[in-house]
Protein backbone atom coordinates (compact mmCIF):
# COMPACT_ATOMS: atom_id res chain seq x y z
CA UNK A 1 0.00 0.00 0.00
CA UNK A 2 2.61 2.56 1.08
CA UNK A 3 4.77 1.46 -1.81
CA UNK A 4 1.94 2.07 -4.21
CA UNK A 5 1.33 5.54 -2.79
CA UNK A 6 5.05 6.32 -3.04
CA UNK A 7 5.09 5.10 -6.62
CA UNK A 8 2.13 7.24 -7.59
CA UNK A 9 3.65 10.25 -5.82
CA UNK A 10 6.87 9.60 -7.72
CA UNK A 11 5.04 10.50 -10.94
CA UNK A 12 2.42 12.93 -9.72
CA UNK A 13 4.82 15.17 -7.82
CA UNK A 14 7.22 15.96 -10.66
CA UNK A 15 4.31 16.40 -13.06
CA UNK A 16 2.67 18.82 -10.62
CA UNK A 17 5.95 20.74 -10.29
CA UNK A 18 6.21 21.04 -14.05
CA UNK A 19 2.62 22.25 -14.33
CA UNK A 20 3.30 24.94 -11.72
CA UNK A 21 6.46 25.97 -13.57
CA UNK A 22 4.60 26.18 -16.86
CA UNK A 23 2.04 28.43 -15.19
CA UNK A 24 4.82 30.59 -13.77
CA UNK A 25 6.32 30.93 -17.21
CA UNK A 26 2.99 31.82 -18.81
CA UNK A 27 1.45 34.03 -16.10
CA UNK A 28 4.02 35.07 -13.50
CA UNK A 29 1.42 37.53 -12.18
CA UNK A 30 -0.54 34.57 -10.77
CA UNK A 31 2.26 33.87 -8.30
CA UNK A 32 3.56 37.28 -7.37
CA UNK A 33 2.34 40.83 -7.57
CA UNK A 34 5.83 42.25 -7.04
CA UNK A 35 7.97 43.46 -9.89
CA UNK A 36 11.18 41.53 -10.57
CA UNK A 37 12.95 44.73 -11.59
CA UNK A 38 11.92 47.47 -9.14
CA UNK A 39 14.78 48.50 -6.86
CA UNK A 40 14.10 49.37 -3.25
CA UNK A 41 17.43 50.15 -1.65
CA UNK A 42 15.80 50.71 1.75
CA UNK A 43 14.83 47.03 1.78
CA UNK A 44 18.13 45.64 0.46
CA UNK A 45 19.47 42.25 1.61
CA UNK A 46 16.53 41.35 3.85
CA UNK A 47 16.48 37.71 4.91
CA UNK A 48 13.42 35.59 4.00
CA UNK A 49 10.24 36.80 5.68
CA UNK A 50 6.49 36.71 5.04
CA UNK A 51 6.73 39.79 2.80
CA UNK A 52 9.70 38.41 0.92
CA UNK A 53 9.61 34.61 1.13
CA UNK A 54 13.01 34.28 -0.58
CA UNK A 55 14.43 37.54 0.87
CA UNK A 56 15.66 40.53 -1.12
CA UNK A 57 18.86 41.10 -3.07
CA UNK A 58 21.42 43.90 -2.86
CA UNK A 59 19.14 46.29 -4.76
CA UNK A 60 16.13 45.42 -2.64
CA UNK A 61 14.44 43.41 -5.39
CA UNK A 62 12.22 40.56 -4.28
CA UNK A 63 14.12 37.31 -4.91
CA UNK A 64 10.88 35.31 -5.04
CA UNK A 65 9.43 37.57 -7.75
CA UNK A 66 12.68 37.36 -9.71
CA UNK A 67 12.71 33.57 -9.38
CA UNK A 68 9.10 33.31 -10.59
CA UNK A 69 9.79 35.57 -13.55
CA UNK A 70 12.93 33.60 -14.34
CA UNK A 71 10.95 30.45 -15.11
CA UNK A 72 10.00 31.68 -18.56
CA UNK A 73 13.55 32.14 -19.87
CA UNK A 74 14.75 28.83 -18.48
CA UNK A 75 11.84 26.79 -19.78
CA UNK A 76 11.83 28.44 -23.20
CA UNK A 77 15.58 28.05 -23.62
CA UNK A 78 15.47 24.44 -22.40
CA UNK A 79 12.66 23.47 -24.75
CA UNK A 80 13.93 25.56 -27.67
CA UNK A 81 17.48 24.21 -27.46
CA UNK A 82 16.21 20.64 -27.25
CA UNK A 83 13.94 21.23 -30.25
CA UNK A 84 16.94 22.44 -32.28
CA UNK A 85 19.04 19.49 -31.14
CA UNK A 86 16.34 16.89 -31.82
CA UNK A 87 15.29 18.32 -35.20
CA UNK A 88 18.85 18.72 -36.40
CA UNK A 89 19.73 15.30 -35.05
CA UNK A 90 16.81 13.55 -36.76
CA UNK A 91 17.58 15.26 -40.07
CA UNK A 92 21.24 14.27 -39.92
CA UNK A 93 20.41 10.78 -38.68
CA UNK A 94 17.88 10.25 -41.47
CA UNK A 95 20.37 11.52 -44.00
CA UNK A 96 22.91 9.00 -42.78
CA UNK A 97 20.56 6.05 -42.42
CA UNK A 98 18.61 6.55 -45.65
CA UNK A 99 21.10 8.39 -47.85
CA UNK A 100 23.98 7.00 -49.90
CA UNK A 101 26.53 4.93 -48.08
CA UNK A 102 29.44 7.35 -48.57
CA UNK A 103 27.40 10.09 -46.93
CA UNK A 104 26.68 7.83 -43.96
CA UNK A 105 30.37 6.99 -43.59
CA UNK A 106 31.35 10.67 -43.75
CA UNK A 107 28.62 11.59 -41.27
CA UNK A 108 29.75 8.94 -38.81
CA UNK A 109 33.29 10.30 -38.95
CA UNK A 110 32.08 13.83 -38.26
CA UNK A 111 29.87 12.64 -35.41
CA UNK A 112 32.83 10.76 -33.92
CA UNK A 113 34.81 14.00 -33.83
CA UNK A 114 31.93 16.06 -32.44
CA UNK A 115 30.98 13.53 -29.78
CA UNK A 116 34.55 13.69 -28.51
CA UNK A 117 33.75 17.11 -27.04
CA UNK A 118 32.00 17.75 -23.78
CA UNK A 119 28.70 19.50 -24.51
CA UNK A 120 29.53 22.59 -22.53
CA UNK A 121 32.83 23.11 -24.36
CA UNK A 122 31.05 22.64 -27.67
CA UNK A 123 28.42 25.21 -26.66
CA UNK A 124 31.18 27.61 -25.55
CA UNK A 125 32.89 27.37 -28.94
CA UNK A 126 29.57 28.09 -30.69
CA UNK A 127 29.04 31.07 -28.36
CA UNK A 128 32.51 32.31 -29.25
CA UNK A 129 31.30 32.28 -32.84
CA UNK A 130 27.87 33.88 -32.39
CA UNK A 131 28.62 36.13 -29.42
CA UNK A 132 26.76 36.50 -26.12
CA UNK A 133 23.02 36.73 -25.60
CA UNK A 134 19.97 34.68 -24.62
CA UNK A 135 19.10 33.59 -28.16
CA UNK A 136 22.71 32.69 -28.86
CA UNK A 137 22.81 30.58 -25.69
CA UNK A 138 19.70 28.75 -26.87
CA UNK A 139 21.13 28.16 -30.34
CA UNK A 140 24.56 27.10 -29.11
CA UNK A 141 23.17 24.55 -26.66
CA UNK A 142 20.84 23.27 -29.36
CA UNK A 143 23.69 22.85 -31.82
CA UNK A 144 25.83 21.14 -29.20
CA UNK A 145 23.02 18.63 -28.64
CA UNK A 146 22.69 17.70 -32.33
CA UNK A 147 25.42 15.01 -32.50
CA UNK A 148 23.94 13.00 -29.62
CA UNK A 149 20.46 13.05 -31.15
CA UNK A 150 21.86 12.29 -34.61
CA UNK A 151 23.58 9.14 -33.40
CA UNK A 152 20.46 7.79 -31.71
CA UNK A 153 18.14 8.78 -34.58
CA UNK A 154 20.44 7.16 -37.12
CA UNK A 155 20.55 3.88 -35.19
CA UNK A 156 16.77 3.82 -34.72
CA UNK A 157 16.02 4.61 -38.35
CA UNK A 158 18.44 1.87 -39.42
CA UNK A 159 16.48 -0.66 -37.34
CA UNK A 160 13.07 0.44 -38.61
CA UNK A 161 14.28 0.56 -42.21
CA UNK A 162 14.83 -3.19 -42.06
CA UNK A 163 11.37 -3.94 -40.65
CA UNK A 164 8.91 -6.03 -42.66
CA UNK A 165 6.30 -3.33 -43.09
CA UNK A 166 8.88 -1.04 -44.68
CA UNK A 167 10.08 -3.74 -47.03
CA UNK A 168 6.51 -4.43 -48.09
CA UNK A 169 5.82 -0.72 -48.59
CA UNK A 170 8.86 -0.56 -50.85
CA UNK A 171 7.77 -3.76 -52.63
CA UNK A 172 4.31 -2.47 -53.51
CA UNK A 173 5.93 0.57 -55.09
CA UNK A 174 5.29 3.20 -52.45
CA UNK A 175 7.37 6.31 -53.28
CA UNK A 176 10.29 6.97 -50.89
CA UNK A 177 8.88 10.23 -49.56
CA UNK A 178 5.67 8.44 -48.62
CA UNK A 179 7.16 5.47 -46.78
CA UNK A 180 9.82 7.59 -45.09
CA UNK A 181 7.27 10.06 -43.72
CA UNK A 182 4.45 7.59 -43.03
CA UNK A 183 6.30 4.49 -41.95
CA UNK A 184 9.93 5.04 -41.01
CA UNK A 185 9.92 8.36 -39.13
CA UNK A 186 6.83 7.80 -36.94
CA UNK A 187 8.12 4.40 -35.88
CA UNK A 188 11.68 5.43 -35.14
CA UNK A 189 11.11 8.68 -33.30
CA UNK A 190 9.87 7.36 -29.95
CA UNK A 191 13.42 7.01 -28.63
CA UNK A 192 14.23 10.50 -29.81
CA UNK A 193 11.18 11.89 -28.02
CA UNK A 194 12.15 10.16 -24.77
CA UNK A 195 15.71 11.40 -25.16
CA UNK A 196 14.37 14.91 -25.80
CA UNK A 197 12.34 14.82 -22.57
CA UNK A 198 15.54 14.07 -20.66
CA UNK A 199 17.44 16.57 -22.80
CA UNK A 200 15.27 19.49 -21.70
CA UNK A 201 16.66 19.14 -18.18
CA UNK A 202 20.25 19.07 -19.39
CA UNK A 203 19.62 22.06 -21.64
CA UNK A 204 18.14 24.08 -18.77
CA UNK A 205 21.23 23.43 -16.64
CA UNK A 206 23.58 24.21 -19.52
CA UNK A 207 21.73 27.43 -20.35
CA UNK A 208 21.77 28.77 -16.81
CA UNK A 209 25.41 27.70 -16.63
CA UNK A 210 26.27 29.87 -19.61
CA UNK A 211 24.27 32.73 -18.09
CA UNK A 212 26.12 32.18 -14.83
CA UNK A 213 29.36 32.70 -16.77
CA UNK A 214 27.99 35.98 -18.10
CA UNK A 215 27.37 34.75 -21.64
CA UNK A 216 23.55 34.91 -21.59
CA UNK A 217 21.09 37.70 -20.85
CA UNK A 218 22.35 40.99 -19.46
CA UNK A 219 21.50 42.15 -15.94
CA UNK A 220 19.00 43.11 -14.58
CA UNK A 221 17.06 40.37 -16.41
CA UNK A 222 15.51 37.90 -13.94
CA UNK A 223 17.30 34.73 -15.04
CA UNK A 224 18.32 31.94 -12.67
CA UNK A 225 21.93 31.60 -13.80
CA UNK A 226 22.42 35.35 -13.74
CA UNK A 227 20.89 35.54 -10.26
CA UNK A 228 23.28 32.85 -9.05
CA UNK A 229 26.25 34.74 -10.49
CA UNK A 230 25.18 37.90 -8.65
CA UNK A 231 24.61 35.87 -5.50
CA UNK A 232 28.16 34.56 -5.63
CA UNK A 233 29.40 38.04 -4.72
CA UNK A 234 26.87 38.44 -1.92
CA UNK A 235 27.52 35.11 -0.19
CA UNK A 236 29.22 36.71 2.78
CA UNK A 237 26.04 38.67 3.58
CA UNK A 238 23.04 36.98 2.02
CA UNK A 239 22.92 33.22 1.33
CA UNK A 240 19.28 33.42 0.27
CA UNK A 241 19.88 35.38 -2.94
CA UNK A 242 21.51 32.31 -4.48
CA UNK A 243 20.04 29.47 -2.50
CA UNK A 244 16.42 29.83 -3.61
CA UNK A 245 16.80 30.41 -7.36
CA UNK A 246 19.24 27.48 -7.45
CA UNK A 247 16.85 25.32 -5.45
CA UNK A 248 14.01 26.05 -7.88
CA UNK A 249 16.37 25.35 -10.78
CA UNK A 250 17.37 22.03 -9.23
CA UNK A 251 13.77 21.03 -8.47
CA UNK A 252 12.86 21.87 -12.07
CA UNK A 253 15.61 19.71 -13.50
CA UNK A 254 14.92 16.85 -11.07
CA UNK A 255 11.25 16.90 -12.11
CA UNK A 256 12.06 16.91 -15.82
CA UNK A 257 14.52 14.07 -15.28
CA UNK A 258 12.05 11.98 -13.27
CA UNK A 259 9.29 12.39 -15.84
CA UNK A 260 11.75 11.64 -18.65
CA UNK A 261 12.93 8.51 -16.88
CA UNK A 262 9.42 7.29 -16.32
CA UNK A 263 8.72 7.76 -20.02
CA UNK A 264 11.91 5.89 -20.83
CA UNK A 265 11.12 3.00 -18.48
CA UNK A 266 7.67 2.70 -19.98
CA UNK A 267 9.05 2.72 -23.48
CA UNK A 268 11.80 0.20 -22.65
CA UNK A 269 9.21 -2.16 -21.17
CA UNK A 270 7.09 -1.89 -24.28
CA UNK A 271 9.94 -2.75 -26.62
CA UNK A 272 11.41 -5.49 -24.43
CA UNK B 1 50.34 -12.00 -32.50
CA UNK B 2 52.70 -9.08 -32.01
CA UNK B 3 52.12 -8.01 -35.61
CA UNK B 4 48.42 -7.94 -34.97
CA UNK B 5 48.86 -5.86 -31.84
CA UNK B 6 51.10 -3.47 -33.77
CA UNK B 7 48.51 -3.08 -36.51
CA UNK B 8 45.82 -2.44 -33.90
CA UNK B 9 47.95 0.21 -32.21
CA UNK B 10 48.77 1.89 -35.52
CA UNK B 11 45.13 1.91 -36.51
CA UNK B 12 44.20 3.45 -33.16
CA UNK B 13 46.87 6.12 -33.51
CA UNK B 14 45.69 6.81 -37.05
CA UNK B 15 42.09 7.36 -36.10
CA UNK B 16 43.23 9.45 -33.13
CA UNK B 17 45.16 11.72 -35.49
CA UNK B 18 42.10 12.00 -37.73
CA UNK B 19 39.97 13.09 -34.77
CA UNK B 20 42.55 15.68 -33.71
CA UNK B 21 43.04 17.01 -37.22
CA UNK B 22 39.29 17.14 -37.85
CA UNK B 23 38.68 19.03 -34.61
CA UNK B 24 41.47 21.51 -35.30
CA UNK B 25 40.35 22.13 -38.88
CA UNK B 26 36.69 22.58 -37.97
CA UNK B 27 37.40 25.09 -35.22
CA UNK B 28 40.01 26.92 -37.30
CA UNK B 29 37.65 27.59 -40.18
CA UNK B 30 34.55 28.30 -38.08
CA UNK B 31 36.40 30.77 -35.92
CA UNK B 32 37.93 32.56 -38.87
CA UNK B 33 34.43 32.95 -40.30
CA UNK B 34 33.45 35.04 -37.27
CA UNK B 35 32.49 38.53 -38.33
CA UNK B 36 34.95 41.14 -37.09
CA UNK B 37 38.70 41.49 -37.34
CA UNK B 38 41.08 39.44 -35.22
CA UNK B 39 43.44 42.41 -35.01
CA UNK B 40 40.83 44.20 -32.89
CA UNK B 41 41.25 41.45 -30.31
CA UNK B 42 45.02 41.62 -30.58
CA UNK B 43 45.15 45.41 -30.26
CA UNK B 44 42.56 45.26 -27.48
CA UNK B 45 43.41 48.03 -25.04
CA UNK B 46 45.60 49.99 -27.44
CA UNK B 47 44.25 53.53 -27.58
CA UNK B 48 45.82 54.99 -30.69
CA UNK B 49 45.11 52.49 -33.43
CA UNK B 50 46.46 53.71 -36.74
CA UNK B 51 46.07 51.94 -40.06
CA UNK B 52 49.83 51.32 -39.98
CA UNK B 53 49.64 49.61 -36.64
CA UNK B 54 46.76 47.44 -37.86
CA UNK B 55 48.71 46.45 -40.96
CA UNK B 56 51.74 45.64 -38.86
CA UNK B 57 49.74 43.46 -36.48
CA UNK B 58 48.11 41.67 -39.39
CA UNK B 59 51.52 40.98 -40.85
CA UNK B 60 52.90 39.87 -37.46
CA UNK B 61 50.20 37.28 -36.98
CA UNK B 62 50.10 36.28 -40.64
CA UNK B 63 46.54 37.57 -40.96
CA UNK B 64 47.29 39.42 -44.20
CA UNK B 65 47.63 36.20 -46.13
CA UNK B 66 44.70 34.29 -47.67
CA UNK B 67 42.93 31.90 -45.31
CA UNK B 68 44.04 28.67 -47.05
CA UNK B 69 47.66 29.80 -46.69
CA UNK B 70 47.09 30.61 -43.02
CA UNK B 71 45.56 27.16 -42.59
CA UNK B 72 48.56 25.43 -44.14
CA UNK B 73 50.93 27.31 -41.85
CA UNK B 74 48.68 26.45 -38.90
CA UNK B 75 48.68 22.73 -39.70
CA UNK B 76 52.43 22.79 -40.37
CA UNK B 77 53.09 24.44 -37.01
CA UNK B 78 50.68 22.08 -35.32
CA UNK B 79 52.61 19.09 -36.62
CA UNK B 80 55.66 20.51 -34.87
CA UNK B 81 53.71 21.05 -31.66
CA UNK B 82 53.44 24.82 -32.11
CA UNK B 83 49.92 26.01 -31.29
CA UNK B 84 50.53 29.63 -32.23
CA UNK B 85 50.28 32.79 -30.14
CA UNK B 86 47.26 33.99 -28.15
CA UNK B 87 45.73 37.17 -29.58
CA UNK B 88 44.80 38.55 -26.21
CA UNK B 89 47.72 37.55 -24.03
CA UNK B 90 50.37 37.62 -26.76
CA UNK B 91 52.00 34.48 -25.41
CA UNK B 92 52.45 31.05 -26.97
CA UNK B 93 49.22 29.07 -26.51
CA UNK B 94 51.15 25.96 -25.47
CA UNK B 95 52.78 27.89 -22.59
CA UNK B 96 49.45 29.30 -21.42
CA UNK B 97 47.88 25.85 -21.38
CA UNK B 98 50.86 24.31 -19.61
CA UNK B 99 50.74 26.98 -16.90
CA UNK B 100 47.06 26.39 -16.19
CA UNK B 101 47.17 22.60 -16.40
CA UNK B 102 48.20 21.87 -12.81
CA UNK B 103 45.29 23.49 -10.90
CA UNK B 104 42.71 21.87 -13.19
CA UNK B 105 44.37 18.46 -12.96
CA UNK B 106 44.41 18.82 -9.17
CA UNK B 107 40.72 19.67 -9.17
CA UNK B 108 39.86 16.83 -11.55
CA UNK B 109 41.85 14.23 -9.62
CA UNK B 110 40.41 15.27 -6.26
CA UNK B 111 36.89 15.49 -7.70
CA UNK B 112 37.12 12.02 -9.23
CA UNK B 113 38.43 10.61 -5.98
CA UNK B 114 35.49 12.06 -4.05
CA UNK B 115 33.06 10.77 -6.67
CA UNK B 116 34.58 7.28 -6.71
CA UNK B 117 34.43 7.04 -2.92
CA UNK B 118 30.84 8.26 -2.67
CA UNK B 119 29.68 6.06 -5.55
CA UNK B 120 31.39 2.93 -4.22
CA UNK B 121 30.01 3.32 -0.71
CA UNK B 122 26.50 4.00 -1.96
CA UNK B 123 26.58 1.16 -4.48
CA UNK B 124 27.91 -1.38 -1.97
CA UNK B 125 25.27 -0.44 0.56
CA UNK B 126 22.34 -0.59 -1.84
CA UNK B 127 23.16 -3.36 -4.34
CA UNK B 128 20.44 -6.02 -4.47
CA UNK B 129 18.32 -4.29 -1.86
CA UNK B 130 14.91 -2.78 -1.99
CA UNK B 131 13.23 -0.56 0.56
CA UNK B 132 13.72 2.85 2.04
CA UNK B 133 17.54 2.92 1.90
CA UNK B 134 17.49 2.08 -1.77
CA UNK B 135 14.80 4.68 -2.53
CA UNK B 136 16.81 7.29 -0.65
CA UNK B 137 19.94 6.42 -2.60
CA UNK B 138 18.09 6.71 -5.90
CA UNK B 139 16.67 10.11 -4.95
CA UNK B 140 20.11 11.26 -3.83
CA UNK B 141 21.61 10.20 -7.14
CA UNK B 142 18.97 11.95 -9.25
CA UNK B 143 19.36 15.15 -7.23
CA UNK B 144 23.16 14.98 -7.49
CA UNK B 145 22.94 14.50 -11.25
CA UNK B 146 20.38 17.27 -11.70
CA UNK B 147 21.70 19.91 -9.32
CA UNK B 148 23.86 22.36 -11.26
CA UNK B 149 27.45 22.34 -10.00
CA UNK B 150 27.53 26.12 -9.69
CA UNK B 151 24.59 26.02 -7.29
CA UNK B 152 26.07 23.18 -5.23
CA UNK B 153 29.29 25.19 -5.06
CA UNK B 154 27.46 28.33 -3.93
CA UNK B 155 25.54 26.44 -1.22
CA UNK B 156 28.73 24.79 0.06
CA UNK B 157 30.49 28.15 0.08
CA UNK B 158 27.61 29.91 1.83
CA UNK B 159 27.43 27.45 4.70
CA UNK B 160 30.81 25.76 5.11
CA UNK B 161 32.90 28.73 4.18
CA UNK B 162 31.11 31.97 4.99
CA UNK B 163 28.92 30.71 7.82
CA UNK B 164 31.19 28.23 9.54
CA UNK B 165 34.52 29.46 8.21
CA UNK B 166 35.93 25.96 7.74
CA UNK B 167 37.31 26.54 4.28
CA UNK B 168 38.66 29.58 2.43
CA UNK B 169 36.17 31.25 0.10
CA UNK B 170 38.74 31.91 -2.58
CA UNK B 171 41.52 29.73 -3.85
CA UNK B 172 44.87 30.48 -2.26
CA UNK B 173 46.51 27.47 -3.86
CA UNK B 174 46.44 25.53 -0.59
CA UNK B 175 44.98 22.10 0.05
CA UNK B 176 42.14 23.44 2.21
CA UNK B 177 40.99 25.58 -0.67
CA UNK B 178 40.73 22.45 -2.81
CA UNK B 179 38.20 20.70 -0.53
CA UNK B 180 35.02 22.51 -1.56
CA UNK B 181 35.73 22.60 -5.32
CA UNK B 182 36.59 18.89 -5.21
CA UNK B 183 33.44 18.15 -3.23
CA UNK B 184 31.39 20.12 -5.75
CA UNK B 185 32.87 18.25 -8.68
CA UNK B 186 32.55 14.93 -6.83
CA UNK B 187 28.86 15.53 -6.16
CA UNK B 188 28.29 16.41 -9.80
CA UNK B 189 29.88 13.14 -10.93
CA UNK B 190 29.05 10.51 -8.34
CA UNK B 191 25.33 10.13 -9.07
CA UNK B 192 25.85 8.74 -12.52
CA UNK B 193 28.76 6.60 -11.39
CA UNK B 194 26.80 5.12 -8.52
CA UNK B 195 23.82 4.26 -10.74
CA UNK B 196 26.04 2.50 -13.24
CA UNK B 197 27.95 0.64 -10.53
CA UNK B 198 24.81 -0.66 -8.85
CA UNK B 199 23.13 -1.70 -12.06
CA UNK B 200 26.22 -3.62 -13.18
CA UNK B 201 26.70 -5.16 -9.72
CA UNK B 202 23.11 -6.36 -9.77
CA UNK B 203 23.65 -7.92 -13.16
CA UNK B 204 26.69 -9.73 -11.80
CA UNK B 205 24.69 -10.86 -8.79
CA UNK B 206 22.50 -12.99 -11.04
CA UNK B 207 25.51 -15.03 -12.13
CA UNK B 208 26.20 -18.40 -10.48
CA UNK B 209 29.44 -17.34 -8.79
CA UNK B 210 27.53 -14.83 -6.67
CA UNK B 211 25.32 -17.58 -5.31
CA UNK B 212 28.37 -19.77 -4.74
CA UNK B 213 30.00 -17.02 -2.70
CA UNK B 214 26.83 -16.65 -0.65
CA UNK B 215 26.69 -20.41 0.03
CA UNK B 216 30.27 -20.23 1.27
CA UNK B 217 28.81 -18.10 4.01
CA UNK B 218 29.86 -14.66 2.82
CA UNK B 219 27.47 -11.91 3.77
CA UNK B 220 25.67 -10.00 1.08
CA UNK B 221 27.79 -6.92 1.74
CA UNK B 222 30.99 -8.95 1.48
CA UNK B 223 29.91 -10.52 -1.80
CA UNK B 224 29.20 -7.08 -3.23
CA UNK B 225 32.42 -5.56 -1.97
CA UNK B 226 34.70 -8.47 -2.90
CA UNK B 227 33.20 -9.87 -6.06
CA UNK B 228 30.45 -7.86 -7.66
CA UNK B 229 32.25 -4.51 -7.63
CA UNK B 230 35.03 -5.93 -9.75
CA UNK B 231 32.49 -7.00 -12.34
CA UNK B 232 30.81 -3.64 -12.14
CA UNK B 233 34.03 -1.72 -12.63
CA UNK B 234 34.07 -2.04 -16.42
CA UNK B 235 30.93 0.03 -17.12
CA UNK B 236 31.92 2.34 -14.27
CA UNK B 237 35.30 2.88 -15.91
CA UNK B 238 33.58 3.76 -19.17
CA UNK B 239 31.45 6.37 -17.43
CA UNK B 240 34.50 7.56 -15.50
CA UNK B 241 36.44 8.00 -18.72
CA UNK B 242 33.58 9.90 -20.24
CA UNK B 243 33.52 12.14 -17.18
CA UNK B 244 37.25 12.84 -17.35
CA UNK B 245 36.76 13.77 -20.99
CA UNK B 246 34.32 16.43 -19.86
CA UNK B 247 36.57 17.85 -17.17
CA UNK B 248 37.70 20.91 -19.13
CA UNK B 249 34.07 21.83 -19.80
CA UNK B 250 32.97 21.16 -16.22
CA UNK B 251 35.96 22.99 -14.82
CA UNK B 252 34.78 26.22 -16.47
CA UNK B 253 31.85 26.47 -14.06
CA UNK B 254 33.55 25.18 -10.93
CA UNK B 255 36.59 27.39 -11.41
CA UNK B 256 34.28 30.36 -11.92
CA UNK B 257 32.36 29.66 -8.70
CA UNK B 258 35.46 29.26 -6.57
CA UNK B 259 37.62 31.85 -8.31
CA UNK B 260 40.23 29.20 -9.06
CA UNK B 261 42.81 29.55 -11.80
CA UNK B 262 42.93 26.80 -14.39
CA UNK B 263 42.02 25.64 -17.88
CA UNK B 264 38.33 26.36 -17.34
CA UNK B 265 39.00 29.98 -16.61
CA UNK B 266 41.39 30.17 -19.56
CA UNK B 267 38.64 28.72 -21.77
CA UNK B 268 36.11 31.30 -20.62
CA UNK B 269 38.60 34.10 -21.25
CA UNK B 270 39.34 32.75 -24.72
CA UNK B 271 35.64 32.45 -25.59
CA UNK B 272 34.68 35.89 -24.31
CA UNK B 273 37.48 37.54 -26.27
CA UNK B 274 37.24 35.41 -29.41
CA UNK B 275 40.91 34.54 -28.99
CA UNK B 276 41.02 32.12 -31.92
CA UNK B 277 44.44 30.46 -31.39
CA UNK B 278 43.68 29.90 -27.70
CA UNK B 279 40.24 28.42 -28.46
CA UNK B 280 41.73 26.11 -31.08
CA UNK B 281 44.44 25.05 -28.63
CA UNK B 282 41.95 24.27 -25.86
CA UNK B 283 39.66 22.35 -28.19
CA UNK B 284 42.66 20.32 -29.34
CA UNK B 285 43.61 19.65 -25.74
CA UNK B 286 40.11 18.38 -25.03
CA UNK B 287 40.19 16.15 -28.11
CA UNK B 288 43.61 14.86 -27.07
CA UNK B 289 42.31 14.03 -23.59
CA UNK B 290 39.40 12.15 -25.15
CA UNK B 291 41.69 10.19 -27.47
CA UNK B 292 44.12 9.33 -24.66
CA UNK B 293 41.29 8.19 -22.39
CA UNK B 294 39.95 5.87 -25.07
CA UNK B 295 43.37 4.29 -25.41
CA UNK B 296 44.04 4.06 -21.67
CA UNK B 297 40.60 2.56 -21.02
CA UNK B 298 41.24 -0.09 -23.63
CA UNK B 299 44.33 -1.19 -21.72
CA UNK B 300 42.68 -0.93 -18.31
CA UNK B 301 39.69 -3.01 -19.45
CA UNK B 302 42.06 -5.85 -20.25
CA UNK B 303 43.82 -5.54 -16.90
CA UNK B 304 40.54 -5.62 -14.99
CA UNK B 305 38.93 -8.33 -17.08
CA UNK B 306 41.45 -10.83 -18.48
CA UNK B 307 38.66 -12.45 -20.51
CA UNK B 308 38.78 -9.50 -22.90
CA UNK B 309 42.38 -10.27 -23.89
CA UNK B 310 41.63 -13.75 -25.22
CA UNK B 311 39.84 -14.38 -28.44
CA UNK B 312 37.40 -17.22 -28.43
Amino acid sequence: MTRRVLRAAGVALPVAVLVVLALMAAWPGLFTSQSPLTNDLAAALRPPSLDHPFGTDNLGRDVYARTVHGARTSLLVGIGATAIGATGGVLLGALGALGPRWLDAALLRVLDVLLAFPNLLFALVVIAFFGKGTVNVLVSIGIAAIPGFARVARAEIMVVRGAGYVTSAVAIGSPPRRYILRRILPNSLTTVVVLAALGIGTSIIAASGLSFLGLGPEPPAPEWGLMLAAARDLLAHAWWTGFFPGLVLTVTVVSVTLVGRRLKARFDRRTA
Amino acid sequence: MTARVLVAVLRRAGSALVVLWGAATAVFFTMHAVPGDPEDVILGQELLVTEELRAQVRADFGLDRPLPAQYLTFVGNLARGDLGRSYLLQQPVADLIRDQLAPTLQLAAAGLLVAALLATVLAVLTTGRSGIARQLAVVLEVVAISAPAYWVGIVLLAFLSFRLGWFPAFSDGGLRALVLPALTMGIAIFGLLSQVLREAAENAERQPFALTARTRGLSRLAVTARHLLKHASIPALTVGGWVVGGVVGGAVLIEAVFGRPGLGRLTLQAVVNQDIPLIVGLVLLSALVFVLITIVLDVVYRLVDPRLGTRS
